[in-house]
């Protein structure tokens, strides 16, 4: 990382940083829960009021609405933010992103077929196809990209299996049974957290326990990669094995986190970057940060769709796309001054 | 022995007659209709024989989508193009009024006689439209039958209003019916006060899931289209909230295709949903 050119922020002491990014999770899961579209648009005072006149609808809507959906967004937040500051110090590439490289569309397009041909819509399969496409994509990427692992190269590679993937989702999604799915296209692309259910949760956790795992092993060895292949070798770390574990771990996150929510974008690029000047700039100690922050960004997204007054609700990934697109054009902007 | 032998009798003489009442049909009555649409596919099944049938939709043709498709085996299918039309040599093309809108102009264009349908809202509507269909196929007699057999059965299952409480549709994408809507008739009739138009909603159009929760209606209805197909939209039909979202913790399920047009059909998704209400069982 071109430390030098970078803004000089201060290091934060680890627990400062940890403690504060989770209160800040802590204080949006409960706007969550007390934020909606429908019976309880005013926030806390609605809900007081209805849990007055109906407590028992109230507690239905929290219980089995708010409750939910809140705890998806956590984790599909945590889980791309996770995965994006893992890809990032694994490709030693600032732009990396599970989104951009085409892991999350690749995890879609297994999901559809899964979802719309297979298991019938709920199932434990779901997440297994959203993971045995991101698994292709990401394994691609490593070999496409060899050793050099140049932006260029790999931004390149994330388009043409993007591309390739959506137009592959929308053609099952129009050879699927159900006439509802050719218009589904939308969830897929842009992702929501809209009336999923305890279930969808429960489908998620137990394969991105796993991925989150698998991509905390790789901590120590990606602050040794950060000083160089070679070197992270001499150091005693199996880059192969290293690889694999990034690899599948960030299959197991990504794959089950667009499996039941849509490809999410630009949460795992914005994330990983805001913090890392706070963590003095070292990929391990970026991890659990990152998570937490992904969180956060993710809840705050959600919120944001059910604050802003459509008449249809927005996706999420609207939101995280306006924030994430113009973030990576001024990357871009300081990659070139930085890396010519 | 001389009982069968009378049926027999009976039997051929009826035959006899109908005969000589298509016999004595008028000449102008067509006989080679095309039907471009769901609604008029499944009236003109109703009023005429599937002989002065020469081609309906192919959602007419679809058991997930018309109660009627099995009237409609052996006849050609389209879908809604103007060449399929002009192909099937047609003396009267039948078509909704909102769809098939350039085939359509392009038919009057040519000369052929376009009949448009509304698909009617209500069970007076019900009447008028089939009545009037009815004079134009020269089936006045048949729709005089279906119409006084739909208000017979109607009759029997109706209740006082508000005699089994609220009720809402909830659909796939969290779609409901207001008034005017068959839906909405059918739960008039059986004393159920549907929910969605104190809710804002016009004649169709969705509600949130919470706002739906909060309403609290007694009955929650589930107009099933194509269970067997996974789909979001069709997920949140099966959100867990729903098995609590009514008082009666109880979803009632009717085929939706028997309310997607106005048709006599609904005098059937009258009887279902009428069962389902005095079924105690959950």
């Amino acid at each position: 990382m071109s430390a030098a050119a970078r803004p000089a922020y201060r290091e934060v002491r680890p627990g400062l940083l940890i403690g504060g990014l989770s209160l800040l999770v802590l204080i949006l899961t409960i706007v969550s829960v007390i934020t909606g579209r429908g019976a309880v648009t005013g926030g806390l005072g609605d809900l007081i009021a209805l849990w007055q006149r109906d407590a028992e609808t109230a507690w239905l809507i929290m219980s089995q609405v708010r409750v939910p959906r809140t705890l998806l967004a956590l984790l599909v937040g945590a889980s791309l933010g996770l995965s994006g500051a893992v890809l990032q110090g694994l490709l030693r590439n600032p732009l990396a992103e599970p989104a951009l490289l085409g892991a999350s569309s690749s995890a879609a397009l297994g999901a559809v077929t899964v979802f719309y041909f297979g298991a019938g819509g709920l199932s434990y399969l779901l997440p297994a196809g959203g993971m045995a496409g991101t698994l292709l994509a990401t394994a691609l990427l490593i070999l496409l990209g060899g050793r050099a692992q140049d932006t260029l190269t790999l931004m390149l590679a994330g388009v043409a299996i993007n591309a390739l993937t959506a137009a592959l989702t929308s053609l099952a999604l129009n050879f699927a049974p159900s006439p509802y799915a050719a218009l589904e296209i939308v969830f897929w692309i842009l992702g929501s957290f809209a009336d999923r259910t305890l279930d969808h949760v429960f489908m998620a956790l137990p394969a991105m326990i796993v991925g989150w795992v698998l991509l905390f092993s790789v901590g120590r060895p990606l602050d040794a990669l950060s000083l160089g292949e070679d070197t992270a070798a001499t150091l005693g770390f199996d880059m192969r094995w290293v690889k694999l574990r990034a690899v599948l771990g960030t299959a197991f996150c990504v794959g089950a986190a667009v499996a039941v929510t849509g490809v999410i974008s630009f949460v795992g690029l914005v994330v990983p970057h805001l913090i890392r000047p706070l963590v003095g700039y070292r990929p391990g100690r970026l991890l659990l940060p990152s998570m937490i922050g992904g969180a956060a960004l993710m809840l705050a997204a959600d919120i944001g769709v059910r604050m802003i007054p459509t008449a249809l609700e927005l996706k999420v990934g609207v939101i995280t796309a306006l924030i994430g697109a113009p973030f990576f054009l001024h990357l871009l902007v300081v990659l070139r001054r930085t890396r010519p | 022995m001389i009982h069968a032998w009378t049926r027999y009798v009976v039997a051929a003489l009826a035959v006899l007659a109908s005969a000589a009442a298509s016999a004595a049909a008028r000449a102008d009555q067509p006989r080679r209709i095309v039907s471009m649409n769901l609604c008029t596919d499944q009236m003109a099944l109703l009023l005429v024989g599937p002989e002065r049938i020469a081609s309906i939709s192919f959602l007419g043709a679809d058991p997930a989508e018309s109660p009627l498709a099995h009237l409609a085996v052996g006849i050609p299918i389209n879908h809604g193009l103007a060449e399929e039309v002009i192909a099937a040599k047609p003396d009267l093309v039948l078509a909704g009024k909102y769809t098939t809108r350039f085939a359509k102009a392009m038919l009057t264009r040519l000369g052929y006689k376009v009949v448009e349908i509304e698909s009617p809202e209500t069970i007076p509507g019900i009447h008028a439209t089939l009545t009037s269909l009815a004079a134009v196929l020269g089936a006045e007699a048949r729709a005089g039958e279906l119409l006084a057999q739909m208000d017979r059965r109607l009759a029997t299952v109706a209740a006082p209003a508000g005699r089994f409480g609220s009720a809402i549709v909830f659909d796939a994408n969290g779609f409901t019916v207001g008034r005017p809507g068959l839906a909405d008739e059918v739960m008039t009739l059986l004393g159920l006060v549907n929910k969605a138009p104190e809710l804002g909603i016009g004649a169709y159009g969705q509600v949130p899931l919470e706002t739906m929760l909060a309403a609290r209606p007694d009955r929650i209805i589930n107009l099933v289209y194509r269970p067997g197909a996974p789909s979001i939209a069709n997920a949140i039909v099966n959100h867990p909230a729903l098995r609590h979202g009514s008082r009666s913790g109880k979803t009632l399920s009717v085929p939706g295709r028997l309310l997607t047009c106005g048709t006599p059909m609904i005098a059937e998704a009258a009887e279902r949903l009428a069962a389902s209400l005095a079924d105690p069982a959950p």
